[in-house]
């Protein structure tokens, strides 16, 4: 583009600034919805995926028709890490209950996640801010964004139910941050973990029913990615389950390897938004369209006279072109932090608030703390 | 030699809703170098399709259209423009200068095109040329800020950018008064003395005095070829 073309489009731009912004504002807004929407996206699904992994998923679940006490289920571990294609074993226990804080009834049921004491939580694995595990057998942790839902602090005493029926008061002594599972709020349902002590003090046996598994494939030391390695193996642990101790399996849960469980969730969700966002932005190409057909039609007649003193097509295209990138890339502009802002917000939010709580993006960093067993709980 | 412009059977027409309009038809003529020739008619009689014709803006329906030193024809669009931008200077009814650029910006603007002239000596020239049409004073003004005289003598001033040999011009004083329209034609008048081809397409009899030659067009049709050593006797020319 000469440099008088380059004068014209500076003035023309500053001649027809109302209607510029307006088109600027108009594609900015389209592009904020439609990119915080795939940033969401793309960011959910990422740390979503990374936060589970961290948590060293468990590739299968047996879930025992009868429980068995803590002492068989150690020595089930114990034997079933020797068996082929298995790297690591853990029994836990999971029960739901209704709760009381502090003497009030709340209206919304806990789900409890219940591992011994010295479970050494090499997998199934979440994050404890504020105390370490095990907990005492009068304490209980309680996920992070179930405190807001339920209305609990740390330091409250909480009446849970047992399994067995009885009632336990246990003292609220730190917090839970568990990628592996969806919101608190859009589950309607608070999460607590607990030791397994908590459950003997009601003085009746304590029995775990859940059988974890981490299964790789031969010659490897890491979790296998392929389902359908993992089958056959945990068909094959839950037939030695039958054969040497005599116990009944109800069901062999092998979920997609590395696939969060409540992913389809945030994705339903996201998909419903992206359309929005489409939508958005086809509205946005209409107006901009019709706006720059405006704007366009008024350059006609220049158009014909520096093509009568001698420009070429080429050249006026460049014009306009040019006149164009200047809208888009100032929408863009715009557009680009507020959509990375509300991509990480709605990240946050479908992530359970841990991004913003934890202070870091991503949120990896975090779970990476409680990589210490010590510092670690287990659940499911 | 050869001629200024040489039209060889040039028919134009256009499809319209109600069908075909021809607006030129079979149209043969010659202008030599140096005429000053008028193109008179009434409105709808073509006279402005073939001004644009000559100008490269329009390309016949049939014929071809020899200009300047190019069979129009031939030239590609990117073609026309550089030929034109170099060969032809164009003045219109309603100036047409663009509204963002100063007065001396738009008589830059062909330079800027055409390149003929070195990018330093551009604006001097441009000054140049304002002088001479009597506007220097204007150079720096927008032409929404300038009268109709003064916007059609910067627009002679843009015409003339490049030094071409051809000047074809479309109403250039029907849009001014009547002392004003004088002083443009004898601008033109000075620049035909220059040995500059002048066509100008105009319905102001007053143009008469100062032409060499004066073609009636009516319904596409050359009418009457006149020139002034035959004080504009009607010419035999069929209908």
């Amino acid at each position: 583009m000469s440099g008088l073309l380059r004068v014209k489009l500076r003035r023309d731009l500053r001649a027809s600034w109302s209607r510029l912004t307006l088109m600027v504002i108009a594609i900015a807004i389209s592009l904020t919805v439609f990119g915080g929407v795939v940033l969401a996206r793309a960011a959910s699904t990422r740390e979503t995926r990374d936060a589970y992994t961290s948590t060293e998923p468990a590739s299968a679940t047996i879930l025992l028709d009868e429980p068995v006490s803590t002492e068989q289920m150690a020595d089930i571990v114990e034997q079933v890490r020797s068996l082929p294609g298995v790297i690591e074993a853990t029994g836990r226990t999971q029960f739901s209950s209704a709760v009381v804080v502090n003497g009030m009834p709340r209206g919304m049921p806990m789900q409890l996640f219940a591992a011994t004491p010295d479970d050494a939580m090499r997998m199934v694995r979440f994050e404890i801010t504020g105390a370490t595990w095990p907990p005492s057998p009068n304490e209980i942790f309680v996920a992070r964004d179930a405190l807001a839902v339920l209305g609990i602090s740390v330091g409250d005493t909480l009446g849970v139910e047992t399994p067995s029926g009885e009632t336990i008061e246990l003292t609220v002594a730190g917090t839970v941050y568990d990628p592996s599972l969806s919101p608190a709020a859009q589950e309607q349902t608070g999460r607590a973990y607990i030791s397994t002590a908590a459950l003997a003090a009601s003085g009746r046996p304590v029995e775990l029913d859940q059988l974890k598994l981490q299964v790789a494939e031969p010659g490897q030391t890491t979790p296998s990615e392929n389902r359908q390695a993992i089958i056959p193996v945990a068909r094959n642990v839950g037939d030695w389950l039958r054969s040497e101790y005599g116990l009944s399996v109800r069901e062999i849960q092998v979920p997609p390897p590395y696939k969060h469980p409540h992913q389809w969730q945030v994705d339903s969700l996201l998909v419903a938004l992206l359309a929005g966002g489409l939508a958005a932005l086809l509205l946005s190409t209409i107006l901009v369209a019709n706006m720059l057909n405006n704007l366009f039609s008024q350059q006609i007649p220049q158009i014909g006279i520096m093509k009568a003193v001698g420009a070429r097509s080429g050249r006026i295209a460049r014009q306009y072109i040019a006149m164009t990138i200047v809208v888009a890339v100032a929408a863009t502009a715009l557009a680009v932090p507020a959509a990375t802002y509300i991509g990480r917000s709605a990240a946050d939010y479908f992530l359970g608030s841990s991004a913003s709580t934890r202070q870091t993006w991503p949120l990896r960093g975090g779970l990476t703390r409680s990589s210490s067993p010590s510092d670690s709980g287990s659940h499911h | 030699m050869e001629h200024a412009i040489q039209l060889s059977d040039v028919t134009k027409s256009y499809t319209l809703g109600a069908g075909a309009v021809v607006a030129v038809d079979h149209v043969s003529l010659v202008i030599e170098h140096g005429e000053f020739v008028a193109i008179v008619g009434r409105s709808g009689s073509g006279k402005t399709t073939l001004l644009n014709m000559l100008a490269g803006i329009d390309r016949p329906t049939s014929g071809s259209v020899r200009a300047a030193g190019a069979e129009l024809g031939a030239l590609s669009e990117s073609g026309l423009a550089a030929w034109g931008g170099q060969h032809v200077g164009l003045v219109f009814q309603f100036f047409q200068l663009l509204p963002t650029l100063t007065v001396a910006e738009n008589v830059m603007l062909p330079m800027d095109f055409a390149k003929k002239f070195p990018i330093g000596d551009r604006r001097n020239r441009a000054k140049r040329l304002l002088e001479r049409v009597g506007i220097a004073d204007q150079a720096d003004k927008l032409p929404s800020t300038l009268s109709g005289g003064q916007q059609q003598r910067a627009a002679i001033a843009r015409a003339l950018a490049n030094d071409p040999p051809l000047l074809l011009a479309d109403e250039p004083t029907g849009n001014l008064d009547s002392a004003t329209a004088s002083a443009v034609l004898d601008l033109f008048s000075e620049l035909n003395a220059e040995g500059r081809t002048i066509v100008v397409v105009t319905h102001e009899r007053e143009v008469r005095a100062i032409v060499s030659r004066q073609l009636t067009l009516s319904d596409g049709h050359v009418v009457a070829d006149e020139h002034a050593s035959t004080e504009f006797s009607r010419a035999e020319v069929p209908v």
